[in-house]
């Protein structure tokens, strides 16, 4: 008996000891040493800082349905006095958002109801959100902040921008990006100039030209081949235009060097590296051209540059005035320099389809969905799209394939090998290879991201409004889409960033000047590197421009300075006023000095309309809300001095 | 020791027990043990063998006791979660990091589950190879078993409670082997999840289940079960 009651009182003791164990790890948990430690370590800043009340800390945002418990540790986020303390007390750098607002989670993620530094910190099995390293913090940006292009989120934009430039909606269903020109290949087969190039092409497009923007696919030979043969029957292009045929000048003197010189003449005047790189120089903003003469036969180069949108509607390139000759001199020239002379004779002769190709080719056609981005007018052709990606950045881990890959199970790490290496969670996934730098992948991930589900309410919502669409109408719409003007320029809203917008360009510049300017266009600011192509526009094109600008894009609100105020200003106080009170060289170039931000105002006079230097000049903010150009406030009077004396900067005097 | 005796003398103490003092005769030890709702559960008299370890092992009372310890915990678990979506997962992770002693808590309800449902398994089996369940104990048997069965589902409905990805698919694949059942199939699955798929009604269905009807009924078979051991002629 005794022996049983001695059992029953150790294995009592060990039980109450065992139970003791849960009350102590509760009391000894890492957060209260972490505060008892910052208590403590106190006097060691300069400023007078408030100790911790030691207690679980936390931040409830009910709205959003956050409780985030970070400030436990993270002390003090949002105490301007602690800039320099150690981790996990420094001060937050840049507050965005209110932290008792909005909380912690809602942009960095990770699971914020956790108290012990593994579960919060790190990916755990149980939280499928785990904290978001840094690298892709602007995803969260984007949840709320919907199509804004925020300046503090360039990676989010720069994401977007690739997404969009990569045309990845070809195939993959995103929100809000459009669809991008690629060419369609129509009349393929009469434009490459033999097989040998296409088979390269297809092996690896960035291996023919460094830059190409059409990913690898990974074929294999025998797909490469049989692609190649389907590619190449197709003879007849886009609603079955004919090309003209060649000027007969052409054949007679393509060889000899004045013709060529003309060529290359013409080439030069028209700026075409303003878009071009040839040899690694020039734009970025369309093909390399080196080895162009290779690819492309001379008919169809001969044809392309009278009229681009012929084979290839809606191409950004602008329909140059060139004469037929002209064109044919620039064949000449691309014929004998943009050649690839590695690329080995081709033997034409003997050559023979397999009987198959076209339905295996169209079969290939079909699996990797080629007609997301490229237009073929074929019969049979399907749409065989990607998985959609709009809600992707809420997709759950479960429901990841992630093959026999290693790699951590989070989406981030799930998306940014995916984009590097498509292939890598299975061997029969479709996505090709694309050209990426590792700063681009990031980018990429980090748009997507941010496509994700709406679980908040609606009121944090900032969504972009939809751009204005501008339709010009009549002659004008045709020229502005014979010569591309809207790929660079932007009218109301609509068009491109890289030259200066022309919404109320009738307002602002000298009709003389426009027309002198598309004579010659040169770039008003030294710093920027695309030019203007030059069009060779005709006049009666230019008047109709002039006739549209000067009645149609013109700003109301500026308005004629009254004529005896403006005579009564006076130059001189104007040039004073330019050089003392307001600095103005110190952005500004004026015979040869001053600052190279803002554009030089040499012969201002002749470029500018008066009414709108006085407007700028009042309030720059008003026209361009993104200029740095100060609004200084100066006086009506002033102003009009100053417009007085820069008018007077005239190359005729 | 006269202190004792005074105080159960006394009209408050013979009103709570029934039993009449001074114990002397076999017949008033007897009547100790019949009188009393908790002693009773054995009989009279015990051979010493029937109390030996190896002879039942505790099986049946580890069982018992194990479900104590689930209501105790259960209902100072119920204290601190909603059975809502999203809240229920929330409210886990609460009981995890800020309840005082939270995760102790949730571990013990979690560990006894599982011990509970191995200690009723290998009390059936004990009760079988010792033939326990041949007449007069076949009815004892049948309740039994059906205790297995409650066991299970207790176990089953407390899984989806957390509502994280385990539970979800568990109940899913569960709803699916139900709607195999010929002709009702489809609707004992809507009955069960609530609606056609798992969601706020399947949580509150399941936390119905698991909190009230499931461990009355176990309740009642329990006392039914000892009740029948002492009918039956004791443990065997």
């Amino acid at each position: 008996m005794t022996n049983i009651k001695k059992i029953y009182a150790v294995t009592s003791i060990l039980f109450l000891a065992i139970l003791a164990i849960s009350p102590l790890k509760n009391y000894f948990q890492e957060w209260r040493s972490i505060q008892k430690n910052f208590n403590s370590s106190l006097e060691s800043y300069p400023q007078k800082i408030k100790p911790v009340d030691v207690g679980l800390k936390q931040i409830w945002v009910q709205e959003l349905g956050k409780i985030d418990r970070c400030t436990s540790c993270h002390i003090g986020i949002s105490d301007s006095k602690l800039v320099t303390a150690p981790e996990p007390f420094s001060t937050h750098p840049r507050v965005f958002h209110d932290p008792e607002k909005f909380g912690c989670t809602i942009c960095h993620q990770g699971q914020g109801l956790a108290t012990n530094y593994n579960d919060i910190h790190e990916v755990s099995e149980f939280w499928d959100k785990p904290l978001l390293p840094d690298k892709y913090i602007e995803a969260t940006c984007g949840r709320c902040h919907i199509g804004q292009n925020l300046k503090d989120t360039p990676n989010l934009n720069y994401g977007k921008e690739i997404v969009e430039d990569f045309n990845c909606v070809g195939c993959h269903d995103l929100p809000g990006i459009k669809k991008k020109f690629v060419p369609g290949l129509d009349g393929i087969g009469s434009k490459v100039t033999g097989r040998q190039w296409m088979v390269n092409w297809l092996k690896n497009p960035n291996k023919v030209l460094s830059k190409a923007k059409m990913p690898n696919f990974l074929f294999s030979d025998d797909e490469v081949n049989t692609l190649t043969d389907f590619l190449m029957s197709f003879k007849s292009f886009t609603g079955s235009v004919q090309p003209d045929s060649i000027p007969k000048i052409y054949e007679q003197r393509k060889e000899e060097d004045d013709f060529i010189n003309l060529g290359k003449t013409k080439f030069r005047e028209a700026r075409c590296i303003s878009c071009h790189t040839v040899e690694g120089k020039g734009g970025h903003l369309a093909v390399d051209l080196i080895k162009v003469a290779s690819k492309a036969n001379a008919t169809w180069i001969y044809n392309y540059i009278r009229n681009p949108k012929k084979f290839q509607p809606g191409v950004a390139m602008p329909q140059f005035g060139f004469s037929s000759e002209e064109a044919a001199a620039i064949t000449a020239y691309i014929e004998s320099e943009f050649v690839d002379w590695d690329l080995p004779d081709e033997d034409k002769s003997d050559y023979k389809h397999p009987a198959d190709f076209f339905a295996k080719g169209l079969a290939l056609f079909n699996k990797y969905n080629c007609s997301g981005c490229h237009n073929l007018s074929a019969k049979g052709i399907a749409v065989n799209k990607g998985p959609e990606l709009e809600l992707i950045g809420s997709k759950n881990l479960y429901q990841i394939e992630w093959g026999s890959s290693s790699i951590t199970h989070t989406l981030y790490n799930f998306l940014e090998n995916k984009i590097k290496s498509p292939r890598i969670f299975g061997d029969q996934t479709r996505m090709p290879v694309f050209n990426l730098s590792g700063k681009q992948v990031e980018a990429i991930t980090t748009y997507l991201l941010s496509l994700q589900k709406i679980d908040f309410p609606f009121n944090y919502l900032q969504i972009a409004p939809p751009p204005p669409v501008y339709f010009p109408k009549g002659e004008v719409a045709k020229i502005i889409n014979k010569y591309s003007c809207l790929q660079c320029h932007k009218i109301e809203g609509t068009g491109g960033t890289i030259a200066p917008d022309l919404s109320i360009v009738g307002s602002q510049l000298q009709l003389n000047w426009i027309k002198k300017y598309f004579e010659v266009p040169y770039s008003l600011r030294p710093i920027v590197e695309e030019r203007m192509p030059k069009l060779f526009i005709s006049n009666k094109e230019i008047e109709t421009l002039l006739n549209y600008f000067n009645t149609e894009l013109l700003d109301d609100s500026i308005s004629f300075i009254e004529e005896t105020l403006f005579n009564n200003s006076n130059i001189d106080k104007g040039k004073s006023l330019y050089s003392q009170k307001y600095g103005c060289q110190s952005c500004h170039i004026l015979d040869g000095k001053g600052g190279y931000v803002g554009p030089p105002l040499d012969n201002i006079g002749d470029r500018l309309k008066p009414e709108w230097i006085f407007s700028w000049l009042i309030n720059p903010q008003k026209y361009k809300p993104e200029t740095i150009e100060p609004r200084t406030g100066m006086p009506e009077k002033e102003a009009i001095d100053i417009t007085r004396y820069l008018m007077s900067l005239k190359k005729e005097k | 020791m006269k202190k004792i005796e005074w105080l159960m003398n006394t009209k408050i103490w013979r009103s709570i027990f029934r039993t009449k003092l001074p114990i002397s005769t076999n017949l008033d030890r007897s009547l100790v043990i019949f009188n009393s709702l908790t002693l009773h559960i054995h009989p009279v008299k015990v051979r010493e063998k029937a109390i030996c370890f190896s002879y039942t092992f505790y099986l049946g009372m580890i069982s018992f006791f194990l479900f104590v310890i689930l209501i105790v915990t259960g209902i100072l678990l119920m204290l601190y979660y909603q059975p809502a979506i999203p809240n229920a997962y929330q409210n886990m992770k609460d009981i995890q990091y800020v309840v005082s002693n939270g995760t102790f808590l949730r571990n013990m309800h979690r560990w006894s589950a599982h011990l509970m449902v191995f200690t009723v398994f290998l009390h059936m089996l004990r009760v079988f190879f010792k033939g326990a369940y041949k007449p007069p104990r076949e009815f004892n048997w049948i309740i039994g078993v059906i205790l297995l069965l409650l066991t299970l589902l207790l176990s089953y409905t407390g899984y989806l409670l957390p509502y994280d990805q385990l539970s979800y698919w568990a109940v899913t694949v569960g709803a699916n082997i139900v709607k195999y059942v010929p002709f009702i199939g489809t609707k004992i699955r809507f009955l069960l999840l609530g609606g056609n798929q798992i969601g706020d009604y399947t949580l509150v269905r399941f936390y119905v289940l698991h909190c009230v009807i499931l461990p009355s009924v176990m309740l009642l078979l329990v006392a039914l079960h000892f009740w029948r051991i002492r009918k039956d002629g004791g443990l065997l």
